[in-house]
């Protein structure tokens, strides 16, 4: 690697737009590889000794001296502190981070259906076995409780909940053709455990499930 | 240099993909029953957008991008098929029509009694059958059966699952359903009885007009040079003549010409995608050159074009001089405008800088695209929208041991559930780790 003459003072180019801070970082896109790219070459240079610091720039390349304020370098020195294990580690420490908090969502679910088992096990009325479990479930009905909405439909024992629960489940979740797609385990296992019970046939319950297949 | 009449009309008209899309043709799943080292039984299944292919060195990823190629265009002829016995099923959109391919091709042995006990063991006879159904909702359903030098036979019912008699059975003579196309394989499925005669379904015209004059390669766009290769050193073949007019898979629709044996000279920028590149590559203009044509059967052929790239009005470079990532980006190009609605890509990233590699990226435009990457580059170049677009669009290629058997298979798939919400969660947690880091911290890559 070619070092810079002056290797007390680099200073390394950071474009505004590539702040952290910026929503567009966030995306599956390209701006987030433009500003680790950045970043990277920081955590870099320092891991060589440089003393490389970060200018924030405008579009065409020129500082920005508003933006040279102590919130805005905190920030990149936050995110080049994250990095200074390396990308590698990064990314792994926050896979990591997200794996725990799915097992946190697997507790959830757990909870969610073990109260769901005990109402049906109790003969307390269907109706109040799932109106409890709805306003359990309801605040995971976006994006970020897909996880939980998933292991649900992974998790739950239909012999030990009211029939009409998977009926409810799948409702509750309807968004979309794709979706449903996603579903048709489940959607099979539930059709197995109706075929018989209270002496509906395959057609029946075919019929019971009519458009909750993709 | 000497420059040829230029043939080009005044007001270039934009293709038809371009300007107005019929029905964009998109693959939405294929099933590998039998192909090589292919585990049997893969099912994938495919989005609208970018598909990445990723894995190690011989794990499979140009076979499936062959095998994607080939799908695209329901031509499988091609060499990687020489000689190759399989087995495969797709689903194919065309707009608003579900086409389900199976095609199957085997060699069965031909032994021959020649003097009194003794045998001859003759070459396999290569033999193919292709069954395909078309469903136009609420229109028309029809189901096609086409068998190596036979008849092909029109059913109202799956012939596979149902016995039932043909409603028309056609000889064509000498029918070859591996050599046919995405627009051959329509128009017989969608040919109905109307007024006593045997015609194209109306609904279906467009579309099959559409994909008659873009039948799309067949192949993907290679590692190295081999598409420019392919047009250049006569892989792209034009024969012109009194009701003769059979431009090929390689002559972008935008180029078309009519000749009649004197040179001919089309500039480029008449095509929008080369347009772009040419001026990516810091010209003006590119024109395509072929000599004059060769006397054909029905009229003449023209063959081997020269490609000459201009600045300040002066032919300044032909395609082989062209650097290595100038002539990949170029031919890219030229690959794209003959494929307006699926592409599919070996190791894109080859000779281009990272720049070049997002222009390359954006001029996939809103086709279905599958590109196999070795490189970070790539990877964290294509744009990715929500977790269902990384769980389709992901496929890993893997080569395994085979379970209770000698040698590899290749193992292929889509992310699971959980690997794709982690993905996404992780992608929306932190704005600093890049989807190739991910791959690799999840042990996918």
């Amino acid at each position: 690697m070619m070092l810079p003459q002056d290797v007390q003072n680099v200073r390394v180019r950071v474009p505004r737009a590539a702040l952290p801070r910026s929503s567009d970082a966030h995306g599956f896109s390209r701006e987030r590889r433009d500003l680790t790219r950045h970043l990277r070459s920081i955590v870099a240079l320092r891991a060589l000794g440089v003393q490389a610091v970060p200018e924030i720039v405008d579009a065409s390349g020129a500082p920005i001296a508003d933006a040279q304020s102590p919130a805005d370098i905190a920030d990149v020195e936050a995110s080049l502190r994250a990095l200074a294990a390396g990308p590698s580690a990064h990314a792994r420490q926050t896979i990591d981070r997200v794996a725990a908090e799915s097992r946190g969502d697997d507790d959830e679910v757990s909870r969610a259906l073990d109260e769901v088992y005990r109402g049906h096990v109790d003969g307390r009325a269907a109706e109040e076995v799932l109106d409890a479990f709805l306003d359990h479930v309801h605040p995971w009905l976006t994006p970020r409780g897909v996880p939980r909405i998933d292991r649900l439909f992974e998790t739950l024992d239909l012999a030990r909940a009211p029939e009409s629960l998977g009926v409810l489940l799948l409702a509750i979740t309807r968004l979309t053709r794709q979706h449903f797609s996603r579903r048709g385990d489940f959607v099979d296992r539930f059709a197995a455990f109706l075929t018989g019970r209270g002496g509906r046939s395959a057609a029946q319950v075919e019929a019971v499930l009519r458009g909750l297949r993709a | 240099m000497q420059d040829a009449p230029d043939t080009t009309p005044q007001s270039p008209a934009e293709p038809a993909a371009d300007s107005a899309p019929v029905g964009r043709v998109r693959v939405r799943s294929l099933t590998v029953h039998q192909f090589r080292e292919v585990r049997p039984g893969t099912t994938l299944r495919f989005g609208e957008g970018t598909h990445l292919v990723l894995g190690r060195n011989a794990s499979g990823k140009s076979t499936l991008l062959e095998l994607l190629a080939a799908v695209a265009a329901l031509n499988f002829r091609g060499p990687f098929f020489q000689a190759t016995p399989f087995h495969l099923e797709a689903e194919i959109a065309v707009g608003e029509l579900t086409l389900q391919v199976e095609v199957r091709r085997q060699f069965e042995p031909v032994r021959m009694r020649s003097v009194g006990d003794k045998y001859v063991d003759l070459p396999p006879r290569d033999e193919a059958e292709l069954h395909a159904s078309l469903q136009v909702p609420g229109v028309l359903q029809q189901w096609l059966r086409a068998r190596t030098g036979e008849a092909v036979e029109i059913f109202p019912r799956d012939p596979r699952v149902e016995a039932s008699s043909p409603t028309t059975q056609q000889y064509h003579g000498g029918t070859d359903p591996l050599s046919w196309s995405l627009s051959h394989v329509l128009g017989e499925c969608a040919t109905v009885d109307i007024d006593g005669a045997r015609r194209l379904h109306p609904r279906v015209w467009d579309l099959y007009r559409r994909l008659g004059s873009h039948p799309g390669t067949g192949a993907p766009f290679d590692e190295s040079l081999g598409a420019l290769s392919t047009i250049v050193n006569g892989g792209l073949n034009v024969v012109r003549g009194d009701g003769a007019k059979f431009g090929g898979p390689w002559l972008p629709p935008s180029l078309d010409f009519d000749a009649m044996g004197e040179p001919v000279t089309r500039a480029l920028s008449a095509d929008p995608t080369l347009r772009l590149a040419i001026q990516c590559l810091g010209y003006e203009e590119a024109k395509l050159h072929f000599g004059p044509g060769t006397a054909w059967t029905v009229g003449w052929r023209y063959a081997s074009p020269s490609i000459q790239f201009f600045r300040g009005g002066r032919a300044v470079r032909r395609h082989d001089q062209l650097s290595y990532g100038e002539q990949r980006l170029f031919s890219f190009a030229w690959y794209l405008a003959c494929n307006p609605d699926v592409a599919v890509a070996d190791e894109l990233v080859n000779g281009l800088h990272a720049e070049w590699l997002d222009w390359s990226i954006d001029a996939l435009g809103d086709r279905q695209s599958f590109l196999s990457a070795q490189s970070p580059l790539l990877v964290d170049a294509v744009h990715f929208d929500s977790e269902a677009q990384l769980r389709e669009g992901i496929i890993l290629c893997e080569a395994k041991p085979r379970t209770g058997g000698e040698g590899h298979e290749l193992v292929w798939r889509q992310l699971d559930a959980r690997e794709s919400d982690l993905l996404a969660r992780a992608f929306a947690q932190s704005r600093l780790d890049l989807l190739s880091d991910l791959l690799h911290a999840l042990d996918l890559w």
